[in-house]
């Protein structure tokens, strides 16, 4: 189920401006990968790369190779539609569909994909929100405004939705950045479990986070990919001194 | 930096609040100025025009002159058929147009609509009439409901296109690349993401132009024309409420005149009941999204 995601000179610009500059990345199945780094180091401009959300902003241009599994996910052979029910994204700030219930947010997609109808698709109603930890909250009110949940509760919706579809790749773009700490305890933990599952890669700006939840760090800096490897190692013993210099605290 | 305290010249707060009060006033004069003609009109109509209300008036069909008596019916329905088409046919297009312009319109097609909405909106109703008079009653060679229609929708559907665009527009973009993510195509989010969240904006616009047509009676005067008797088909000339008041309000007899604002009150409590149901209906779905 859970595929590897591998970058060869992954290059995107806006306009002149280079974002990401030709990040070689391979992204191990089955893990957890944390993207740090400062602000405005591209970080999410890459992880956006990794689902073609990019196709939407007119001047951004993406070149060299991102392949899911073995398939070019740029290439011909690879409808963007299809690719992004392969690889989910989880955003920044919790973003339900306010005009539908909650059972209706994680419906919606897998209803129009045709991947489960009627009894099937309560079950997969079920089995996500479990997944995500939030059905014992929500299971008495389905067919309450997604918007009446907390924050915290909204974004594990937004998980859910994201799993309904049956992901091979989950993309996770600061996903507990607009929480409090109880609410990032309960999505931190929810991706360790869903680690066992799908390829997960998180971008964060919380180095203690990337520490808690991650497998693999990766550090961006001005666009490049300075250094990767498993998070213990980046941590405790940097081989680069920009990735020193940031995890320290001495910039960023 | 010093630590002694910011000193506030007393004179000078003093002109300031002098000033802040003054402009408080002006825009309060400015409201008044705004709301007294209206609340006026509306107390006119509202008075005069119950006074001569009557259930004649609203089930029958006219009388002869100076005798009195009779009743709008057939032009209440005649303007109940003629909006109604109109709305038929401008709310998709309307709507359909303002959905162009917001979620494909970023090219030379989209640009050339926004520019000829805002133009056509910007167009004294009249000429809506002629130039549906030109398509619609020179070729068939009579008046008719439809060709009333027709010019109605011409001033109905760039009003609906761009309150449905700017509608649209106000939408948060991270609602759109939530459905893209489930690997939704732009089509689905659009008709189930967007213009569903959209929609109580959506609706105002199509009440306030809807509002607007019910009450117009140039592009109607030589187009739906008029009648005194019931509408024989769309393809036949009507009575509407608005050419009525028109007709009979300049013609010299004074039940005339009665009747004029008895179908005035007619109009406008017909607007106002339709924007209430609307609105009543909407609330639900607007507490629903806000989590109520």
């Amino acid at each position: 189920m859970a595929e590897r995601m591998t970058t060869r000179q992954l290059t995107v610009r806006f306009g002149n401006a280079e974002a990401v500059r030709r990040v070689d990345m391979e992204i191990p199945p089955r893990s957890v990968t944390a993207i740090i780094g400062p602000s405005g180091c591209g970080k999410t401009t890459f992880l956006r790369a990794l689902n073609r959300m990019h196709d939407f902003t007119p001047v951004a241009r993406v070149e060299g190779s991102v392949r899911l599994g073995d398939r070019e996910i740029y290439g011909n052979g690879m409808n963007p539609v299809e690719l992004r029910t392969r690889v989910g994204m989880v955003f920044q700030r919790p973003n339900p569909f306010p005009t539908m219930s909650i059972r209706q947010n994680v419906t919606y997609a897998p209803k129009r994909h045709g991947l489960a109808r009627g009894p099937e698709l309560e079950e997969l109603v079920e089995r996500v929100l479990r997944q995500a930890a939030l059905w014992d909250e929500v299971k008495d009110r389905l067919d309450h405004s997604a918007t009446s949940l907390s924050g915290g509760q909204q974004q594990r919706l937004c998980i859910a939705r994201a799993l309904a579809v049956e992901p091979q790749v989950l993309l996770m773009d600061e996903p507990a950045s607009a929480l409090d700490p109880t609410a990032t305890q309960k999505i931190e933990d929810l991706i360790y479990d869903l680690k066992q599952e799908y390829t997960i890669v998180i971008v964060t700006h919380n180095m203690q986070q990337a520490g808690r939840v991650s497998d693999h760090t990766a550090f961006f800096y001005m666009g490049h990919l300075i250094e990767y490897g498993a998070t213990d190692d980046l941590f405790t013993n940097p081989r680069n001194e920009r990735t020193e210099a940031y995890i320290t605290g001495r910039f960023g | 930096m010093s630590t002694e305290t910011f000193v506030v010249n007393p004179v000078r707060l003093r002109l300031r609040m002098v000033r802040d009060h003054a402009m408080v006033g002006l825009c309060v004069l400015a409201l008044a100025a705004a709301v007294v003609p209206l609340v006026w009109i509306l107390w006119d109509v509202m008075a005069i025009g119950a006074a001569n209300l009557s259930w004649a008036f609203l089930t029958e069909l006219p009388g002869p002159p100076t005798v009195g008596g009779g009743g709008w019916a057939n032009a209440i329905v005649g303007s109940a058929v003629v909006v109604g088409m109109a709305m038929l046919m401008g709310v998709p297009v309307g709507v359909g147009a303002g959905i162009y312009m917001s979620e494909y319109g970023d090219n030379v097609l989209g640009r050339a609509t926004r520019f000829l909405s805002e133009v056509l909106a910007g167009i004294p109703s009249i000429v809506a009439g002629v130039v549906a008079y030109g398509l619609i009653v020179v070729t068939m060679g009579r008046f008719s409901a439809m060709s009333g229609a027709v010019a109605l929708a011409i001033l109905f559907i760039p009003v609906v296109a761009i309150t449905t665009q700017e509608a649209l527009r106000l939408i948060p973009r991270d609602q759109r690349e939530a459905s893209f993510a489930l690997g939704m195509a732009e089509a689905p989010t659009t008709l189930r993401v967007v213009l569903p969240a959209a929609m109580g904006n959506v609706l105002t616009g199509v009440m306030i132009a809807t509002a607007r047509i019910a009450g117009e009676t140039a592009p109607l005067l030589f187009t739906a024309f008029n009648n005194r008797f019931w509408m024989e088909g769309l393809d036949q000339p009507t009575a509407t409420i608005p050419v009525n008041i028109y007709a009979y309000a300049i013609s010299p007899f004074p039940e005339w005149h009665d009747q004029a604002w008895a179908g005035a009150f007619v109009l406008l409590a017909i607007v106002l009941v339709s924007n209430v149901i609307a609105r009543t209906l909407w609330a639900r779905r607007a507490r629903f999204m806000r989590g109520e």
